[in-house]
């Protein structure tokens, strides 16, 4: 049983630019994949697809088992969660409690499991203390931690994240890593750091203008230096520091 | 801190400043409207002459001050836009109105004088109860309170996301403002050339953000109807509440109390 089906799926803007060409590919439950691709790459409109916020598509689209059309989009949401980008936009009331606790009561959860699933999320991303925060007083890697709880407070099935790990300095970035690591459930991680998704993801999807150029295990496709430079990025750094220490060491 | 850092902040704080302090009960956000709109009714109706019962009036704001400990300081400084143009309402009173009033050690009070301070109260004392409602109730739940006075649904949601799109609006005003001014720093304020262009973008990328704002709300379950939660109250606080509240303010309008404790001293 697949999370996510994608058939032939193509998709163009208003302004008749096509994005994303015959993508076809399919994510088992409780798989992590990385979605990478140089920047206008379709990664993001990819993600935003599957919650039906892009708009019509060709070919067949399925998120949690369902098609992703109108009429079965409030389901979809409900399953699959949205982080996005930047967490300024994701986050829109007063206080962290405020703002984890508008998903689930929005679905007329009574307020005491309202306030459980909250302070459950909080604790998946480890930022239980910070509950009572205001959000204008927290850092960027607090916010991104928040972020994702509002999702979290959700119990989504699956979780799409797009650029998790975007203006994060570096310990707010393996903080992150370890929380996407101890998620449970699918989820599809759309990403220019491509050393985050070699610690978190076992699968990669690389994009490349809006075509699939290589599905297949992380470390095979972020360890291929010519594939990746001849789509638009470079090695992970980790591996450009081993290949240095190994290039030294041989012409030593 | 930059002047829109302090806006956004301002709204931040106010909305976050009903939360009650320990050992205050909470009372129902509608119990607090209700009285709130019967203490405006009240002051709005002392004729332009009657500034000792006006004056009366003061007694639930400073009643409230104290309580919720509000600083009217801070609060003057976040409102003084709006209790200006209030205070010019009767300012040619003075000029038209020149019957005397009462004479105190020779000096002649004219009737436009006491009819302008009259007025001058009855505005600063209908703004301030209007902040002192938000601040210990919040934006949120005072729309909870008009949805329990049944007004449309449609409303209330726009309101809610109008305070939204004012956050946004102010952060995205603020991140062109440090844009232009490090590019233009021996500039004061924006150049008039550059106004069209700068409000034009500014209104862009304020619905590009109100958008990925709205599809944000929409990935969590928003469906256009109210959402918070029923605010935790005591019936029985509110109840006294609006008992007291009601009692003190008709009491205040309907007897002249300041005239008549004066009367036992003299």
């Amino acid at each position: 049983m697949y999370d996510i089906e994608i058939q032939k799926v193509s998709f163009a803007y208003p302004n008749g630019r096509e994005v994303l060409h015959d993508i076809d590919f399919s994510i088992s439950a409780g798989e992590c994949v990385g979605l990478i691709g140089a920047n206008g790459a379709g990664k993001s409109t990819l993600l935003k697809l599957l919650v039906g916020l892009a708009g019509n598509y060709r070919g067949k689209l399925f998120a949690a088992g369902m098609p992703v059309v109108k009429k079965n989009v409030a389901e979809i949401r409900k399953q699959v969660g949205f982080v996005f980008q930047d967490s300024d936009s994701q986050l829109f009331l007063s206080t962290v409690y405020e703002d984890v606790a508008f998903g689930p009561r929005n679905y007329g959860l009574p307020e005491e499991e309202v306030e459980k699933r909250v302070l459950h999320a909080l604790e998946k991303v480890h930022i239980e203390e910070l509950k009572d925060r205001q959000i204008y007083r927290m850092s960027g890697g607090q916010k991104k931690l928040a972020s994702i709880a509002t999702i979290l407070s959700l119990e989504p099935k699956m979780i799409l994240l797009d650029e998790p790990t975007i203006a994060l300095d570096p310990k707010n970035r393996r903080n992150l890593i370890q929380v996407l690591r101890e998620m449970k459930g699918t989820k599809l991680i759309a990403s220019h750091d491509l050393d985050m998704i070699l610690d978190t993801c076992a699968r990669t999807i690389l994009l490349s203008d809006g075509r699939v150029v290589k599905d297949g295990p992380a470390e095979e496709i972020l360890s291929n230096r010519t594939l990746l430079e001849e789509n638009g990025l470079e090695l992970p750094l980790i591996l450009q520091n081993r290949e240095e220490r190994l290039i030294s060491m041989y012409e030593m | 801190m930059d002047k829109m850092q302090r806006a956004v902040r301002d709204i931040h704080i106010t909305d976050a400043y009903h939360i009650p302090k320990s050992g205050k009960a909470e009372v129902h956000p509608l119990s607090r409207l209700l009285v709130t709109i019967l203490y405006i009714f009240i002051v709005v109706s002392f004729s332009k002459y009657e500034i000792a019962g006006v004056l009366g009036m003061a007694v639930y704001l400073v009643v409230m001050g104290i309580w919720y400990e509000i600083s009217w300081i801070e609060c003057i400084r976040k409102i003084w836009m709006i209790l200006l143009p209030v205070s010019l309402v009767g300012i040619a009173n003075p000029f038209f109105d020149r019957a005397a009033f009462f004479q105190i050690g020779g000096i002649t009070i004219i009737s436009g004088m006491i009819s302008l301070l009259t007025l001058l109260l009855k505005g600063i004392f209908c703004v301030l109860a209007s902040y002192c409602l938000i601040v210990t109730t919040g934006f949120s739940k005072i729309c909870y309170a008009l949805r329990c006075f049944h007004l449309p649904k449609e409303l209330i949601t726009m309101l809610l996301l109008m305070e939204r799109y004012l956050v946004i609006f102010l952060k995205e005003l603020e991140r062109m403002l440090q844009a232009y001014k490090v590019r233009a720093p021996r500039q004061k304020g924006i150049h008039i050339k550059t106004w069209g262009a700068f409000v034009g973008q500014l209104f862009l990328r304020t619905i590009d953000r109100a958008d990925i704002v709205y599809d944000s709300m929409l990935l969590r379950g928003y469906t256009g109807g109210f959402v918070g939660a029923a605010p935790v109250f005591s019936w029985k606080s509110s109840i006294l509440y609006v008992v007291i509240w009601v009692g003190v303010l008709v009491s205040f309008r309907l007897y002249p109390v300041f005239s008549m404790i004066g009367k036992l001293f003299l």
